[in-house]
């Protein structure tokens, strides 16, 4: 499983529990409904994502980076 | 309006300017103090009749500019000086300068010499950071009050005595870990951004030192996190109505690597909302070595304001990332290195470096310029972009400048 991240478009926007609802049956797993931002984050198969990009609703998804500070005693933060 | 000669550099006409949608009543305190005859732009409804109009006339109006172009002697030039000093239709009275295409000037010989950077003297600290100081923090500064500041980081020291009787709104996005910093590096953040001018002990280092602060936790204990938790933290931040993001995090890119859509999507949406997001920039680079790096995730989004970091001596910092392609460009700059700042008691405060450091006082300044100018979003950015101090260093390193507080 990857964790992704996906952008909906501006016409499916106003319903994205509706959005997130057609992600589940395309095999994502939700994590988080974000209205603010129109982003639907979770966890998919890898070869389930090509199908997810199809969708109207899928304006963008992309695999989730990770970020990471130095330790606290480095130099530069 | 014929030229005539006026001191060098001026034709002997003059310019008005009058108050917004006044043209009619200006007119009428410009004849009645002046004996001025006025057309204007407005009455004009071909080019012939309105040079009819401008020869016979002393005065026109150019009503889409509320400015009124004039020619009028010593006394007259006088009396609507006085008229401007006052209440009343007309703000202002200047001579109309010559202008010169660029380079067409005789007298324009060479361009300026170019200030050089100054040569870093160690920096009076006593009362106040390096960096509210060249930020340009005064007693007369604006305080943010009423602005809604979110950092986006490791959360925040909720026992540390210099965020005591503060408003603090907290979340936590690190499944299993509270808001309470278990790093340091968002306490840090918070007291750049958030923190007291004049604190208990030591100097100022606050720059919205009256903001309500939104802590989010975003990164882990031990520094680490994930797209997921930023965003979650975003939305949170703009269904709050942050004016203001902070984010000193970041992920490194490659150079040519496409910026994140979902993020670029993100942004384009908080800041019609109303919520400017600002990131660092990055410090992967190492340009004493030679190496300059791209600017990182998220900040390489083009609706994301990008924060670089300078030194104390006015020098791009050696690990300040750059613009070296045309994906993700370094919008501002702000004081990144050596900067004094909260940390989790009990050693209360320390000196970091980084473009983590610089992002702060960016987001910080933005609160002001926000609580000053009443505007958010790209108005906001507007604002910090214009009013940031020009810097002699490449625009690829410092964007449009140091951000100034108002």
């Amino acid at each position: 499983m990857v964790r992704v991240a996906v952008s909906v478009t501006e016409e499916y926007a106003g319903d994205l529990a509706r959005v997130a609802e057609s992600l589940r049956r395309a095999g994502l797993v939700v994590d988080a409904v974000l209205d603010a931002l129109a982003v639907v984050t979770g966890d998919i198969e890898e070869e389930a994502i090509p199908g997810i990009e199809a969708l109207p609703e899928v304006a963008a998804v992309e695999r989730q980076r990770r970020h990471r500070l130095p330790p606290p005693d480095s130099d530069v933060e | 309006m014929t030229a005539q000669t006026g001191p060098a550099g001026t034709t002997g006409n003059y310019l008005v300017l009058l108050e917004d949608d006044s043209a009619a009543e200006a007119a009428q305190v410009m004849e009645r103090v002046a004996g001025l005859r006025t057309a204007s732009t407005a009455d004009a409804s071909a080019g012939a009749l309105a040079a009819a109009r401008l020869s016979d006339a002393d005065c026109l109006i150019l009503h889409g500019l509320d400015v009124a172009l004039l020619r009028a002697g010593a006394d007259q030039v006088d009396a609507l000086t006085r008229a401007a000093e006052g209440p009343g239709p007309l703000a202002l009275v200047e001579p109309e300068r010559v202008v010169y295409a660029i380079g067409a000037d005789p007298k324009q010989a060479t361009v300026g010499t170019v200030p050089a950077a100054q040569a870093p003297a160690p920096p009076d600290e006593s009362t106040m950071t390096w960096g509210l100081q060249v930020v340009g923090i005064d007693e007369d500064t604006p305080t943010g009050a009423g602005s809604r500041i979110a950092v986006l980081d490791t959360g925040i020291d909720l026992e540390h005595p210099d965020f005591s009787g503060r408003r603090i709104v907290t979340s936590s996005f690190v499944s299993g870990q509270s808001v309470q910093d278990g790093h340091g590096h968002g306490t840090h953040c918070i007291g750049t951004s958030c923190g007291p001018r004049a604190p208990e002990t030591g100097p100022g280092y606050g720059i919205a030192s009256d903001a309500v602060i939104y802590a989010g936790k975003v990164l882990g204990d031990d520094g680490s996190g994930t797209d997921g938790g930023i965003l979650e933290g975003l939305s949170w931040a703009v269904e709050n109505g942050c004016h203001v993001v902070s984010m000193s995090l970041g992920a490194p890119t490659s150079p040519g690597e496409p910026y994140s859509q979902v993020f670029e999507r993100a942004a384009r949406r908080a800041m019609r909302r109303g919520t400017l997001i600002v990131a660092a920039a990055g410090n992967e680079s190492n340009r004493s070595a030679g190496t300059v790096a791209p600017v990182s995730h998220p900040a390489n989004c083009p609706s994301i304001m990008a924060v670089g970091a300078v030194d104390s001596g006015g020098a791009i910092a050696d690990f300040s990332s750059g613009t070296v392609d045309t994906v993700g460009q370094v919008d501002v700059v702000g004081p990144g290195v050596d900067v004094y700042s909260a940390w989790p008691v009990p050693e209360r405060h320390r000196r970091l470096s980084g473009t983590s450091m610089a992002t702060p006082h960016a987001a910080g300044v933005a609160a002001l310029w926000g609580q000053q100018r009443g505007t958010r979003g790209w108005h906001l950015w507007a604002a910090l972009a214009q009013t940031a101090r020009r810097l002699p260093l490449p625009s690829t390193d410092v964007g449009s400048g140091l951000v100034q507080a108002p």
